[in-house]
């Protein structure tokens, strides 16, 4: 694993907007994290040459910010509320509900690779409540336990292309895992 | 200087001061956590809370943090009085409590621990949560520092110290909210060579000493004293705690004037060479123990007839051994040196002649330009640390060296221009070119930063610099100006002092009165001439003696060799005086006695007839003044005339490739024999540039390995490929140095050899705790 010297050309270019090189440092671990899927360890070395921080420092970015993880997840990930507004509102079961359909704790990976669910702090969603975000960009509101099934099973229907971005990558860690 | 008033009491404070150092000062006990004066305050744990007095109609009375208000005249607060603040502070620590186990009975800490001090001084003592506890994974970090991440209270103070203070980048603060652990991104040792002050930073439990851990006792069972660090010439003032005769742990001896709160992995962990299982603690006369007291045995020995005497004292003895061993050697009309190495000598006493002005440690946090000479960090850590707080701030640091340095890698990340790779030859040419540009008006780059500095500040690394370039940098920091401040990091603790007694070319004189059979016994005190730079010769000379008598408490090469064999005690088991790099003469006080009785060097005296005893006398005034420092004390500085130097060859510009040193943090003549400390050593390797491999014809990679050749000796270890090493160098270790038995500077011809297996290596994830002498079972605690 590791990026390709075209795509360091891009992060260097990137980078070289700011006036400090650390300033750049969310945006190579996003595109790294784009890539894979997550962040895996080498990529901290990769990343820690181009912005002058540590890997240490990289990760305590990384395990500050929710949204950047160092762990894979499955084909979709589910984050679902539980702050306040959702916790009224019966995330509690939503979330009970999630961890039941996709077999596994929160944060791993369903057997089938389809699915991470995870517990996320407050997604600015309150007004439809409780509520959740899928692959950090389509939003779900006033969610159920039976909705929530629903969408695990059809996330799990899906057909798994290995020819689509990334699902070479997640055959690859299903591997591993077995 | 001025006065604010809490509960009405007036309270004086000392420009600089927050209202919470003024209160301390004036002994109110107002608790806190993140707060610590070499770290600033950050107001993040809500404990020092006092009540504001309104000196204005309308004004309403607040609570505030008092770490994070400056004191100014005329305040007031209340505190003990007031309705509220002592409220603040039992919730905030019923709330660190509500997390924290309940485990000090057991807990490292416990006892000596600011968080158990703290809950009991605000009254908080019954739990009224009944939530469970959050548990969290402890980290392995290495052989020197324990992790219970369960007891932390997120007060920050341990990433403020290893990231702010000292500019580590290897340990942070992962997570957030209610889910903050302070770890390294993998398991293993630290990098920083002064990671354990996170021990004494930690207000709790979280990070304590794991070598203490390993022979441990409640601290307030320690039999304590203010000794003085000896294994760099800073001369840090330490704390060694003992029990039962052996040494348990050292710390830094707090609000000290020459090192303030910290000291380096060598200094805290280094002293554990005396708990060493090799450690020589019998009186042996040809390998035979002995039951009488050593000094009849020394005597004895001295009083054989057919002996022609030398005397040997060393750096790492304190002053009045070294004075008394002149006097003895007088007394035996013998030759005496405190030197192991004439090259080493020379440049000691080149860079002691030239300290008159050597900065504090305090001048050169303070200074506003500082030029480094030679690899810092490895040398004298703590004087590094220093050089690491102008950095922080921004001001420019200029560095000349020839090996991998810690110092150089930061100094390249902030500007890369300003620390130069240079093969120690060269160094003379480059201050001299800085010389004529200081000196001519139109100074740019360096020359011009070390112009407009207010407070310049010149440190160089006696042991690696030629006499040359000890010189240049002297007369560079003349043109300078008076302001500039110009030190060394001598090789010794007492170097300054070993410098005063011996005569110019003394271990040469010694070395070939051996060598020549004109003497044939040696008696060593506190020294290894078989390891040494000079390591070969003196074996071979040593071989050939009848006598070698050897004073020592580490299983030195020397000891091994020696005819009879007197333990002695180590730094903290004694009392004595070292002089530091200042010329600053402090005086250190024992902590313990051993069970088995060791020789006391201050008894050496004995030995003496009672006029070398006067002369012992006077010329100790003479150098020291009356007034002998108490321990713990800043002590006083001398300025010693200068002395005589000699002459020896050094090494001059060749086209070919030359040797350099890699030091590393932890290295030092008895820190070697400790046993935790020791295990970190790095693996030997030869270091060259790419650049200069590539030059010279070498395709390499991080799996081949290079044949050094040194006069026939012949060497093969594996590369390190660093950009860090100069041009026409390679670097390796002092091991590799003795084994080809080689000096600095020398020509070494290089040649490709077997590759190393072509798998890349498999980076353990868990540094291996592979104890490198010695059993180590029993954590060196003798049975």
């Amino acid at each position: 694993m590791s990026l390709t010297e075209h795509e360091i050309e891009h992060l260097r270019e990137h980078i070289a907007h700011y006036p400090e090189k650390r300033a750049g440092a969310i945006y190579c671990l996003y595109y790294v994290q784009d890539k894979y899927g997550y962040i895996p360890r080498a990529s901290l070395d990769e990343v820690s040459e181009l912005t002058d921080l540590s890997p240490t420092q990289l990760d305590e970015l990384i395990t500050f910010y929710t949204l950047l993880r160092r762990r894979p997840v499955g084909r979709r990930l589910i984050r679902i509320c539980d702050s306040i507004s959702c916790y009224t509102r019966g995330s509690e079961q939503v979330l009970a509900a999630a961890k039941e359909a996709v077999g596994v704790e929160f944060g791993q990976i369903s057997r089938d690779g389809a699915v991470t669910v995870l517990p996320s702090i407050c997604l600015g969603l309150c007004d439809r409540a409780p509520a959740g975000l899928v692959d950090d960009s389509e939003d779900l509101g006033e969610l159920t336990p039976e909705k929530i099934r629903d969408l695990i099973c059809s996330y799990a229907a899906e057909t798994l292309d290995s020819k689509a971005a990334g699902g070479q990558q997640i055959l690859a860690v299903l591997k591993d895992q077995q | 200087m001025g006065t604010l008033y809490i509960d009405d009491q007036p309270v004086e404070f000392q420009p600089g001061d927050n209202v919470l150092d003024a209160a301390k000062r004036a002994n109110i006990e107002v608790p806190y956590f993140c707060y610590h004066p070499a770290l600033g305050a950050v107001g993040s744990c809500r404990v020092c809370a006092m009540e504001t007095v309104p000196s204005r109609e309308g004004e309403q009375p607040r609570t505030v943090m008092t770490c994070t208000l400056k004191a100014q005249d005329g305040m007031r607060f209340k505190f003990a009085q007031s309705d509220k603040a002592p409220g603040v502070s039992k919730t905030m620590v019923e709330f660190y409590m509500t997390r924290h186990p309940n485990d000090c009975p057991v807990c490292d800490e416990g006892g000596d621990c600011h968080l158990q001090n703290m809950t009991v001084e605000v009254g908080h003592a019954y739990r009224r949560f009944d939530g469970q506890k959050k548990t969290y994974p402890n980290q392995l970090l290495g052989p020197l520092v324990w992790n219970t991440a369960n007891r932390c209270i997120t007060c920050y103070r341990c990433v403020r110290f290893y990231q702010d203070y000292a500019l580590g980048d290897d340990f942070g603060a992962m997570g957030s909210r209610n889910n903050v652990l302070f770890r390294r991104i993998d398991d293993g040792a630290f990098d920083s060579p002064f990671a354990g002050n996170i021990i004494t930073v930690c207000p709790t439990g979280t990070f304590t000493d794991k070598v203490f851990r390993r022979k441990y006792s409640r601290t307030w069972m320690l039999k304590k004293s203010a000794s003085i660090c000896a294994h760099c010439s800073v001369g840090c003032h330490v704390e060694p705690g003992a029990r039962a005769g052996t040494l348990r742990r050292v710390v830094p001896n707090e609000n000290s004037a020459v090192n303030q709160y910290f000291i380096c992995d060598r200094g805290r962990y280094a002293p554990h060479a005396s708990e060493a299982a090799d450690r020589p603690l019998q009186v042996k006369v040809g390998g035979q123990p002995r039951q009488e007291p050593a000094l009849a045995v020394l005597r004895q020995a001295l009083a054989v007839s057919d002996a022609r005497w030398g005397v040997m004292g060393s750096g790492r003895e304190d002053v009045v051994t070294n004075l008394v061993l002149q006097q003895l050697a007088a007394d035996l009309n013998a030759p005496f040196t405190a030197f192991t190495d004439p090259l080493t000598e020379v440049r000691t006493k080149t860079a002691v002649n030239l300290s008159l002005s050597a900065p504090s440690l305090q001048d050169i946090e303070a200074s506003d330009c500082i030029l480094v000479v030679g690899e810092l960090t490895e040398h004298a850590p703590m004087m590094e640390l220093a050089v690491r707080q102008a950095l922080k701030q921004g001001k420019p640091v200029l560095m000349l060296h020839a090996s991998a340095s810690v110092l150089a890698g930061m100094i390249r990340k902030q500007r890369s221009l300003q620390a130069q790779t240079q093969a120690p030859v060269l160094w003379a040419e480059t201050l001299q070119k800085l010389i004529s540009q200081l000196t001519q008006e139109q100074a740019d780059g360096w020359a011009a930063l070390l112009k407009n500095a207010k407070a310049p500040v010149l440190l160089g690394v006696a042991e690696v610099m030629p006499t040359a370039v000890i010189k240049a940098l002297a007369e560079l920091a003349a043109v300078i100006g008076e302001h500039s401040r110009l030190g060394f990091a001598l090789p010794a603790a007492n170097s300054f002092g070993a410098a005063q007694v011996s005569q110019a070319g003394s271990s040469e004189q010694l070395l070939t009165s051996l060598e020549s059979g004109a003497i044939n016994a040696l008696l060593v005190v506190g020294a290894d001439p078989m390891s040494g730079w000079q390591g070969e010769r003196w074996s071979k000379a040593l071989a050939k003696i009848q006598h070698l008598v050897v004073v020592d408490h580490i299983h030195s090469a020397t000891v091994q060799a020696a005819t009879v064999v007197v333990p002695s005690a180590a730094v903290s088991e004694r009392n004595g005086v070292f002089i530091n790099y200042e010329g600053r003469v402090q005086s250190f006080a024992k902590a313990y006695s051993r069970e088995t009785p060791v020789l006391l060097q201050e008894e050496l005296i004995g030995l003496l007839s009672s006029d070398a005893r006067a002369r012992v006398q006077s010329q100790l005034q003479s150098m020291l003044g009356s007034a002998m420092p108490s321990p713990g004390s800043a002590g006083n500085r001398i300025k010693p005339a200068t002395l005589p130097i000699g002459q020896v060859a050094e090494a001059v510009l060749g086209s070919g490739t030359a040797l350099v040193l890699q030091g590393w943090h932890g290295e030092e003549e008895v820190a070697g024999f400790a046993t935790e400390l020791a295990s970190l050593t790095p693996h030997d390797s030869v270091g060259i540039a790419p650049a200069y491999a590539k030059a010279l014809g070498l395709t390499l990679d991080k799996n081949s390995r290079l044949t050094l050749s040194v006069h026939g000796k012949q060497l093969t270890l594996p590369v390190a490929l660093s950009a860090q090493i100069a041009e026409g160098c390679v670097a390796v270790s002092r091991r590799a140095f003795a084994e080809l038995q080689a000096r600095l500077g020398d020509e070494v011809k290089l040649t490709a050899a077997i590759r190393l297996s072509e798998e890349p290596a498999e980076q353990p994830v868990v540094a291996q705790f592979t104890p490198v002498r010695g059993d180590h079972s029993n954590g060196g605690v003798r049975p």
